[in-house]
């Protein structure tokens, strides 16, 4: 199923959403202005809107009050994006030039800085003191789970362990976050906001290991940058890590041809290396275990039609092609 | 009358809780410079303290350095090509220290559930990116233009925070102390052959009665200092802590000026 067709489901709170997000981001500068509101025209899967939306559904839903946390999470989203291409040196994002392209990184920061600074004022909407603890304590995590990204780029000697609690940081939580701010704004229970929470967290381990196998497996086309750019940035994915544990050899093939200081242009043999290695299938596998306990989760909440959705969700964003 | 060594402990204190907030030893390896503004910190403790209780006064001046501190580290993402490791991790690590800095006002904000600060401080802090862009995006202007930006840019969060807890008188004072610092920093980089729009702003348009660019900023630095003493008259007891933030805080003028050097 396509995501299009999910979301045609809830087609008219979503355009509420975009609208809102599109008159958010209106800076009174022409270049922030302009550099915002390509990143929102670039599109994007709108995961945390979505599932603060659908998660609302299992208590009172006011698509009024609860836009401003939707657009709250993807603005918070938006600004990592601006500030990670800067991070990443990327040219292209989702098939555009990034901000830091078009402009400069000083553009850039001051645009990742400003749309950081209203999704802090779309939050402030809401009195309640948990909303920011959650939302700010997810962009602490953020944020350190970068940090210690950035300190294990080419260590080739880190383990599972240390994989897992990144992807939880860079991504899984702040789509546990929208799942529990949106039944938290709906006034559920306590109970279905901790399910809510943990489908989201699983959805998003799930999600980030498929970004990963599709960094190897993708095309330029499909993912909007050339595949195989994790291993040229340092950066030891599970497809890299299966293989390396599996090929003592080819580990050292990496150690030896990928430094901190060279370019790494051809990296073709390499990433065939890794393909045939079996670290796909495995990734993939892991990605299905993640996306099995997420519908665990789904399973004891209450039957509402929502359920169907991040359902069909789920499944889509675990086995997506790009 | 509160002298400013009568705060120390109370100033240490923020600090303490700013560098225990902030440590994590991979960073300080990489960028062992960022840190907590010790001038500003004591300044708008001593101010704040005025009309609220040390409590509320040591959160708000906390969450006021973090986001000066996430402000000013990125001002240091560097803007080059970049071809070594080090160089990119340090880079890498300045952008995502400004953002785990912001993330830690936020918190702390939410902690002491204080949501219309939480308002008070993001809506400042899209101006104040607003006005950096205009700067930035600005070729050439008016002193008077390029000042009263960099003056929002210093000061607007301080400003709006004095305004919230009822002292917009001393907002003047923040607004000349933090201008005045800004400008001094700008005429030693620039006498270094660093780019500055705002010596460029008085060097290229107000030159008409003066023989030389160190007269042109010479003047306009005693004019700044002029209004400062104007306003140490008028809050007398605050006097010590303006005059403290001057002498430790703010750079003194260049030794001389190397016409050739400056653009």
């Amino acid at each position: 199923m396509k995501l299009a067709e999910i979301y045609g489901h809830f087609q008219s709170d979503i355009k509420i959403i975009e609208k809102e997000l599109e008159e958010t981001i209106q800076a009174r500068h022409e270049v922030l202005r302009k550099a915002s509101t390509d990143l929102l025209h670039a599109g994007g899967k709108r995961i945390r809107p979505v599932f603060v939306l659908l998660a609302a559904r299992f208590g009172t839903y006011d698509i009024h009050a609860l836009k401003h946390i939707a657009v709250s999470l993807e603005l918070i989203h938006m600004a990592s994006l601006v500030h990670d291409d800067v991070i990443d040196d990327a040219e292209l994002r989702r098939g555009r030039k990034t901000i830091k392209s078009q402009w400069d990184n000083r553009v850039a920061m001051y645009a990742g800085d400003y749309i950081f600074a209203k999704a802090v004022q779309t939050a402030a909407y809401f009195d309640h003191r948990s909303i920011h603890l959650i939302i700010s304590d997810a962009i602490m995590e953020m944020c350190i789970g970068e940090v210690e990204q950035i300190r294990d780029q080419f260590n080739w000697d880190q383990n599972l362990r240390t994989y897992f609690r990144r992807i939880k940081r860079k991504t899984a939580l702040l789509i546990a976050v929208s799942c529990k701010l949106g039944a938290i704004a709906a006034g559920t229970s306590d109970e279905i906001q901790r399910r809510l929470y943990l489908f989201g967290y699983y959805v998003g381990m799930s999600f980030q290991i498929t970004d990963d196998v599709l960094d190897f497996v993708g095309t330029k086309e499909q993912i909007g940058k050339p595949a195989g750019g994790d291993l040229r940035q340092g950066n030891v994915t599970l497809p890299a890590l299966y293989a390396m544990h599996k090929s003592p050899q080819l580990k050292t093939e990496i150690v030896q041809n990928l430094s901190k200081d060279e370019h790494h242009e051809d990296m073709e043999p390499i990433i065939e290396r890794v393909k045939a290695s079996g670290g796909i299938e495995y990734a993939v596998s892991i990605s299905d275990q993640y996306l099995a306990k997420a519908f665990k989760q789904l399973e004891a909440l209450p039957d509402v039609e929502a359920k169907t959705y991040f359902l069909q969700l789920a499944s889509y964003i675990g086995r997506r092609k790009f | 009358m509160v002298n400013p060594s009568h705060l120390h402990g109370e100033v240490t204190a923020i600090i303490e809780k700013f560098n225990q907030l902030t440590y994590h030893p991979y960073i300080k390896d990489y960028i062992p410079s960022v840190g907590i503004d010790e001038g500003k910190c004591q300044l708008f403790y001593a101010a704040l303290s005025k009309n609220t209780t040390k409590e509320e006064a040591s959160v708000v001046t906390l969450c006021a350095l973090l986001v000066q501190a996430a402000l000013d580290v990125h001002e240091e993402v560097s803007l080059h090509p970049i071809d070594s490791d080090t160089a990119r991790k340090n880079r890498q690590l300045h952008v995502l220290i400004g953002d785990y800095y912001s993330s830690l006002y936020y918190n702390l904000l939410a902690e002491a559930d204080r949501v219309p600060l939480t308002r008070l401080f993001s809506c400042t802090l899209q101006e104040i990116n607003e006005q950096k862009m205009d700067v930035y995006e600005a070729v050439e202007g008016s002193y008077a233009q390029i000042a009263d930006h960099l003056e929002f840019i210093e000061s607007g969060l301080y400003g709006k925070i004095l305004e919230e807890y009822e002292l917009p008188e001393m907002k003047a004072i923040f607004e000349s102390l933090f201008f005045y610092n800004r400008y001094m920093d700008e005429w030693n980089k620039w006498s270094k052959g660093e780019s500055s729009l705002l010596m460029k702003s008085l060097t290229t348009f107000e030159t008409a009665d003066a023989s030389t660019h160190l007269d042109i900023l010479s003047s306009k630095q005693g004019d700044l200092m002029t209004q400062i003493h104007m306003l140490m008259d008028e809050h007398s007891d605050f006097r010590q802590h303006m005059e403290k933030y001057l002498s430790e805080s703010v750079q003194t003028a260049p030794n001389g000026l190397d016409e050739s050097k400056v653009r």
